[in-house]
């Protein structure tokens, strides 16, 4: 890291100094905002990751959010929230090239308010709550600069009506394999076929590393969940798809799965647009898609057939309440 | 490979880049353009008014500039003959800010980041959190017009402070701190030429694309769906298609059509 925004409120945080011994010889920027430097324009994403920048702010306002329709694990009241904005990783794929101007990384130092507001939510709720980590940012992937899950763990250790969900695709897992697995947490990893994770996802582990990862947390007792979004089109998509199933299922207790789920390749419109503008000549925009409802995807037809390829080689190796699959 | 440009008000702080590089003045009214091979040296005169109606018409006769940098003198607390980069650039009469994406930092070893307030007029009142000029923020706000912040850099070297007063300035002294920025501006230059031009690819297909539009009518729409078929065979064949073939049909669907056959017999895998 080249470059330390650091906003002005958070400029003495006990979080920011420890963040910031870590890179001694980054730059460091006051400024008033985070989103000064991060909503500003004429940015341009695909250059700024080539060398991102980190922002330390303080979150105000709403830190805990409803997740959209559709978006859970079997729990009534589902809610996500964002310790982070951005990914270290730069999948072709991902939404928050659409959804943010920058690449750059804000962290937001101000744990203990996040914490305050999701003990907040729980008790609005006699049965249990889920919270979703890692919907605007990998939950995993920064952790030894954020130190996020440690703090997190604990908190969610002491909250019994609560659930946890950390999703991710990085293999740092040393803070989960220190400590007991809780049983209110869940690890989830996005899992692609080797294929396309070489091709469109890039600067993330290997698949044969990922579930290298799944194993030593299920190992330990750790509730792992696997999720399989977004599915890709290609002409060899059952070979691709029907070959990492085979690594998964051999590897994984499949039966002590928490959670699969899966869903298919979807973008908003705009979101959509800005992905053509950044890469054009990805290999996944050469797929046929459609719009239907402001999202683009796949045609109905392709969609189906993907869909229920995944779900009988699934359905041959978990129960049906294991799987949710995602609109 | 695209044109990158050096920025600079004032005669004494062109010269040692005129030099540098070799640079030729460009004979074209209503400018001061120096060129040679694909670097540039626009000298706006003082201001940034100055500053941005020329960066402006520069950008706007010129889109392939990939990058530029402003370079000049500033007024700060720092020694004279400082280097220093921005990574804050404020209009002070508007108080608009603008926030380059700095380079990696081993491209600018000893060169420190300060905040560059434009101002209207001289000042002596220095500050010790920014430095004074008066053309950054007329760039910034012209070029972000055209340009991302990662290609847009602004250098200034410390002509005067409080024990050197502005008054004391000389055209002598000027070109003398100005060689100050030569080597980090020149490294700047480089790493905008070695950065893997993800634009070239799109030239290449925009090229293309009015090559075929040149000799097939087509209408914006479809212009747009052509440069989407032709990155779509480029990222599927990772080809170059000829385009004389297509140059002789004589429609835009028929075109689209050739293509879309094209591409249907390309599978679309992942190996």
């Amino acid at each position: 890291m080249d470059t330390v925004y650091i906003e002005k409120e958070v400029a003495s945080h006990g979080k920011t100094t420890q963040i910031c011994a870590r890179y001694p010889k980054a730059r460091q920027v006051l400024i008033d905002r985070y989103s000064d430097v991060f909503n500003s324009r004429a940015q341009n994403f695909r250059e700024q990751k080539k060398n991102p920048c980190l922002i330390l702010a303080n979150k105000s306002g709403n830190r805990v959010h409803e997740t959209p329709p559709g978006y859970h694990i079997g729990g009534q009241h589902n809610y996500y929230f964002s310790h982070m904005l951005n990914c270290v990783y730069d999948c072709r794929y991902c939404f928050l090239q659409g959804m943010y101007q920058s690449a750059n990384y804000v962290v937001f130092v101000n744990t203990d308010d996040f914490f305050q507001d999701i003990k907040l939510t729980v008790k609005k709720h006699t049965d249990p709550s889920w919270f979703f980590s890692g919907y605007d940012c990998d939950s995993l992937a920064l952790d030894p600069i954020t130190h996020f899950v440690d703090d997190c763990v604990e908190l969610f250790s002491k909250l019994d009506n609560a659930r946890l969900e950390l999703r991710t695709k990085s293999t740092q897992i040393r803070p989960l394999l220190k400590r007991v697995a809780q049983p209110n947490i869940v690890v989830a990893y996005s899992l692609s076929p080797q294929a396309i994770v070489a091709t469109e996802e890039h600067g993330t582990p290997s698949l044969a590393k990922r579930i290298e990862a799944l194993k030593a947390l299920q190992t330990q007792g750790w509730n792992i969940g696997l999720r399989f979004d977004p599915l890709l089109y290609a002409d060899n998509f059952e070979h691709l798809y029907g070959e990492m199933f085979e690594q998964v299922f051999a590897a994984l207790d499949m039966r002590r799965v928490h959670s699969v789920s899966l869903g298919v390749f979807r973008l908003p419109k705009g979101f959509h647009k800005q992905l053509v503008r950044l890469y054009p000549d990805a290999r996944l925009l050469a797929a046929p898609m459609q719009l239907h409802d402001g999202m683009v995807s796949y045609p109905e037809q392709t969609e189906k057939h993907m869909r229920e390829f995944c779900m009988s080689r699934l359905s041959t190796a978990i129960e049906p309440e294991q799987f949710f699959p995602c609109s | 490979m695209n044109p990158v440009c050096i920025i600079t008000a004032l005669p004494a702080e062109s010269r040692v880049f005129i030099d540098a590089l070799r640079l030729r003045h460009v004979q074209d009214c209503g400018w001061r353009l120096y060129a040679r091979d694909h670097y540039r040296l626009l000298q706006t005169g003082l201001g940034k008014l100055k500053a941005a109606a020329a960066t402006s018409t520069l950008l706007h006769a010129q889109p392939d500039i990939s990058a530029i940098v402003n370079v000049g003198v500033a007024g700060g607390t720092h020694p004279t003959g400082t280097c220093l980069q921005a990574h804050k650039i404020t209009d002070e009469g508007t108080a608009t800010s603008w926030y380059p994406h700095l380079p990696p930092r081993r491209l600018t070893q000893g060169l420190r980041s300060t905040e560059v307030l434009t101002l209207d007029r001289m000042s002596d009142q220095y500050r010790t959190d920014a430095v004074f000029d008066m053309e950054a923020a007329g760039v910034m706000s012209a070029a972000t017009v055209y340009l991302s912040t990662d290609a847009i850099q602004c250098v200034k070297v410390i002509s005067d402070n409080p024990d050197s007063p502005v008054q004391a300035f000389s055209k002598r002294v000027a070109i003398a701190h100005m060689q100050h920025t030569v080597p980090h501006v020149l490294e700047m230059l480089r790493w905008y030429e070695q950065m893997e031009d993800s634009s070239i690819r799109q030239s290449e297909i925009r090229s293309l694309s009015s090559q075929i539009t040149l000799e097939v009518r087509h209408t914006i729409s479809e212009g747009h769906q052509l440069t989407r078929l032709l990155h779509r065979y480029r990222s599927l064949t990772d080809t170059v298609l000829d385009v004389q073939q297509l140059q002789t049909l004589n429609s835009a669907t028929a075109v689209r059509q050739y293509l879309e056959t094209q591409l249907s017999d390309v599978p679309l895998t992942y190996e």
